[in-house]
């Protein structure tokens, strides 16, 4: 979703370096000795304690927000003739009766907002895709489905899209789910009162740069965005700036989430909002968000899609992945996501088929200043790809948690280019030969930006493979990721840094524009290219799916040959879970499908 | 003495004052701009960061943030955090309870393995009891508290499975193993300091002397051992609350307690400079009124402390 989510969630993997490797245990004798005092003392204080007051427990109160009956399954309205195919919902829930229920625990560490408007990282989205229902949703296989519209069709001129809501869709709190909440909740995703982070995913619609980019009015969501109306109750219209196919698969964005639009009028409602949201999911809230410790949300009976199957969810809020990976190991926690990198080894042959892996749609790559000498030379850039081991780098140094990347696309989206690419192989013969083309200088000293907490190893790895493949003297500066950030508006990047990109959602379009269009978000060095971006203009414009794959492989084929930047690594979600758990699956963009789970006792 | 005490607050308040400019000074110098932070370091709108800056007076000089900061410290608030955008005093009040269970449960244990430990080896100087002790205290003073704590979770919670190994669910027992490994240094310390002080008053004419007419070796040690090696034993322990502040934010995030360290470490990898900022001037107004009660407590042991007060 976001380069910060990149860092931040692989900062919290390894803050803790080599903390285990330590801690393993050895048959140490005095350490032995001074255990049992420990266990001895422990009884001691337990018992002291004891006559204190018992908190932090049993405050979880079961709140049975599922007992309102009303369990109606859509019926929806059938999909007008011209109507964008929706991925039929083959997967048929267990049925209105819902699921076999029963409740399990899964680690998150602290979300920075539940507020679907203000979420920009995947801890936040774990929860808030199970609260909110989107216009558009995304099967398993990130296949487009239907969400709170039950069909959507785009008029002739490419830009007025018009979504029908289904009349028996309510929030948590019993209200219907009408256009007009779309309408505001929209309204104040843009309004910079709210200072949305990922308020630069609404560009598209018409009318948003207007009100996101407008002087602060002091009330959030006062201003409509022009491009978005109500019909009528149960019709919205949204028109976009220019042709935009891929409008319904940016609405699965959070952003994009309903909000009850009775929050504009109730103060007190807006500030509850922050900490137990009232959404229109197949989970609710079961209490307010216990900060730093849990968020616990039940079964919503009265949900009109496909229900929950488990009665109650309750995510569990760690600071660090050792620690819940650990909690997991004492079972006492259902499904860990994350394991830490220097357990992954043993986890495997451990825990067998327990730990599921999935590729993600993260790239991490290195990035590199090609305005500047001696970057702007593709020989060069070339060089520099074809001297790093990817296969080493993956197995020797990550430990076999991530993927080699020989694209800037992940091989299971449809377009992404199948071969790798030409310079992303290892091969440093050709890289000398390069390297000579380039007459760039043995001895010439490069910086290179250390950025990540997790960088270290990685940085290591590509100064060896860099002064040993050409003598090049590099220069490691440290910079922390906001700071950086500033180095980069500022123009004074010199030399390669390695960063992370995730799909906001998941088309190659996503992966690509942000990265490399002229003036895009994640475009850190202004990489421009005209060919480029007229293949971004026709995929937006575009009004056959069918085209769409073939546009995006020409247009990674096109930024690979110019190689502005290095693919190295495609990340991968490694997770643990319990055997009473079943069912679980992850989607290419780390979302875990927490309603589909089935817990067996 | 009423004097003394008014000297020592109005000591205690010009530290304070002068430690929210540091601390204000050095939180706000730290690279990167908070505002990109908070916008999650996108390219975002200029008008969304003119904004965020207005929302939390960034776009201001940095006295002028420092002055509006002050001003409302005075009335109690302590902003709001720019991460999470919740109330910097909701935040500190949730976390604290964790905290305070940690620390007192950790001084318990010091308490307890100095007063008895120490004085007990002290009292048999050079025996291989003593020489054992004291090496053990060598190893618990430079085991690091990142090594111990991962090391007990894992065997005590994971391997053996007699401790939790994360999080406050289980209530107080959760506490048990942190606390112990919070514990070890200061213990350690407190023991061998205890030790020496026993060591020298031991040895001193009016024990003797005590010691001559008669009395029970167990009452010169209380009355007259003990109670003089006390002073030093309570100074130590005021500081030692300073250094168990900063070891409780590794301990806190390895065992997932939800307390005042955890929140730190998180703000301070975060950018959220309010958090930061509030959480360490309310640990330092801590640390200022638990010294001036400690050198109470010392008065009230050593009556020659009371009359240099007076």
């Amino acid at each position: 979703m976001d380069v910060d989510t990149c860092v931040d969630v692989s900062a919290d993997v390894t803050s803790i370096p080599d903390r285990h490797r330590a801690g393993l245990p050895r048959k140490d004798v005095p350490m032995k000795t001074s255990h049992r005092s420990l266990a001895a003392c422990a009884v001691v204080l337990t018992l002291a304690l004891a006559a204190c007051s018992d908190d932090g427990d049993d405050s979880t109160a079961t709140s049975d927000a599922g007992s309102s009956a009303t369990t109606a399954v859509s019926d929806a309205t059938e999909p007008a003739s011209d109507v964008t195919e929706p991925a039929s919902d083959a997967t048929e829930p267990a049925g209105g009766s819902g699921g076999t229920g029963g409740s399990f625990s899964v680690s998150i560490s602290e979300p920075s907002a539940l507020d679907p408007a203000l979420a920009q990282e995947v801890e936040g989205a774990q929860v808030i895709r199970l609260l909110f229902t989107t216009l558009t949703t995304l099967t398993p296989e990130l296949e487009l489905a239907p969400g709170a519209a039950t069909a959507w069709s785009v008029a002739d001129d490419g830009v007025t899209w018009t979504f029908e809501l289904d009349p028996a869709a309510t929030f948590s709190d019993g209200t219907t789910v009408d256009a007009a909440d779309f309408v505001y909740a929209i309204a104040r995703s843009a309004d910079p009162d709210l200072a949305a982070p990922a308020a630069y995913q609404g560009y598209p619609i018409a009318g948003w740069a207007d009100v996101l980019e407008a002087e602060a009015s002091g009330t959030i969501g006062d201003v409509p965005v022009a491009g978005v109306t109500a019909v009528d109750d149960l019709t919205l219209q949204i028109v976009t700036d220019a042709p935009f196919s891929l409008l319904p698969m940016l609405l699965t964005y959070p952003v994009f989430a309903p909000v009850p639009s009775e929050l504009a009028d109730d103060p007190a409602a807006a500030e509850a909002f922050a900490e137990e949201p009232i959404g229109n999911g197949p989970y609710v809230m079961a209490e307010p968000w216990q900060h730093n410790e849990s968020i616990t949300v039940v079964r919503n009976d009265s949900y009109v899609g496909t229900p929950g199957i488990a009665e109650q969810i309750d995510f569990r809020i760690y600071s660090d992945i050792l620690t819940s990976y650990r909690d997991y190991q004492a079972g006492s926690l259902d499904i860990a996501r994350g394991v830490p990198p220097e357990e992954f080894q043993a986890a495997r042959e451990q825990y067998g088929e327990l730990l599921i892996q999935t590729p993600l749609a993260g790239l991490g790559y290195i990035g590199l200043p090609v305005a500047r000498a001696p970057f702007d030379n593709l020989d060069f850039r070339k060089a520099l790809s074809l001297s790093i081991d990817r296969v080493a780098l993956v197995e020797r140094v990550l430990q076999g948690a991530n993927d080699p990347a020989y694209g800037y696309v992940p091989t299971q989206v449809p377009g992404a280019s199948q071969e790798p690419c030409e310079a992303c192989v290892y091969d440093l013969e050709l890289a000398q030969e390069h390297f000579a083309a380039s007459g760039v200088e043995p001895g010439t000293t490069i910086v290179l930006y250390d950025i990540a907490d997790d960088g270290q190893a990685v940085i290591e790895f590509l100064t060896n493979s860099w002064a040993d493949a050409f003598g090049l003297e590099i220069e490691v500066r440290s910079f922390e990721f906001a700071q950086f950030l500033e180095e980069t508006a500022a123009d004074k990047v010199e030399g390669p840094f390695e960063l992370g990109w995730v799909w906001d959602y998941p088309s190659g379009y996503s992966m690509l524009q942000p990265l490399f269009a002229s003036g895009s978000g994640a475009n850190n060095l202004s990489y421009a290219s005209d060919e480029f971006d007229a293949l971004m203009t026709r995929i937006e414009t575009s009004t056959d799916p069918a085209e769409v794959p073939g546009l995006l492989n020409e247009a990674e084929q096109l930024v690979l040959a110019d190689l502005p930047m290095l693919p190295l690594t495609f990340g991968r979600e490694a997770t643990v879970h319990a055997e009473r758990i079943s069912g679980l699956q992850i989607d290419a963009g780390a979302l875990y499908r927490l309603e589909l789970v089935t817990v067996t006792d | 003495m009423i004097a003394w005490v008014v000297r020592r607050l109005g000591g205690a308040a010009t530290t304070f004052l002068v430690a929210t400019v540091v601390v204000f000074v050095v939180t706000f110098a730290l690279p990167g701009d908070p505002a990109r932070a908070v916008a999650g370091g996108r390219k975002v709108s200029p008008s969304t960061l003119a904004a965020i800056r207005a929302r939390y007076h960034l776009d201001e000089s940095l006295p002028s943030q420092y002055l509006h900061w002050l001003g409302r410290l005075v009335r109690g608030d302590l902003g709001e955090s720019y991460a999470s955008r919740r109330a910097v005093s909701d935040m500190l009040l949730s976390a604290l309870p964790v905290t305070v269970i940690l620390l007192v449960a950790t001084l318990f244990v010091e308490i307890v393995a100095a007063l008895v430990v120490g004085t007990w080896v002290g009292m048999r100087r050079s025996g291989p009891t003593d020489r054992t002790v004291v090496g053990l205290c060598t190893l618990g003073i430079a085991a690091p508290v990142f090594v111990v704590a991962s090391l007990g979770q894992y065997l005590f919670g994971v391997r053996w499975g007699l401790l939790p190994v994360a999080g406050t669910d289980d209530g107080l027992v959760a506490y048990v193993l942190p606390s112990m490994v919070l514990a070890m240094a200061g213990a350690a310390f407190g023991v061998r300091i205890m030790r020496t002080e026993v060591l020298e008053q031991a040895h001193l004419p009016h024990v003797r002397t005590a010691t001559g007419k008669g009395i029970s070796s167990g009452q010169v040690t209380r009355r007259h051992v003990v109670r003089n090696s006390l002073t030093t034993i309570v100074t130590f322990f005021g500081l030692e609350v300073g250094a168990l502040i900063g070891g409780s934010i590794v301990v806190e995030r390895v065992f997932n307690l939800p307390g005042v360290g955890n929140v730190i470490a998180r703000a301070i990898s975060q950018r959220d400079n309010v958090v930061v900022l509030g959480f360490t001037m309310f640990v330092i107004a801590v640390y200022l009124v638990v010294d001036l009660l400690i050198d109470l407590f010392a008065m009230l042991l050593d009556p020659r402390l009371r009359a240099a007060a007076w």
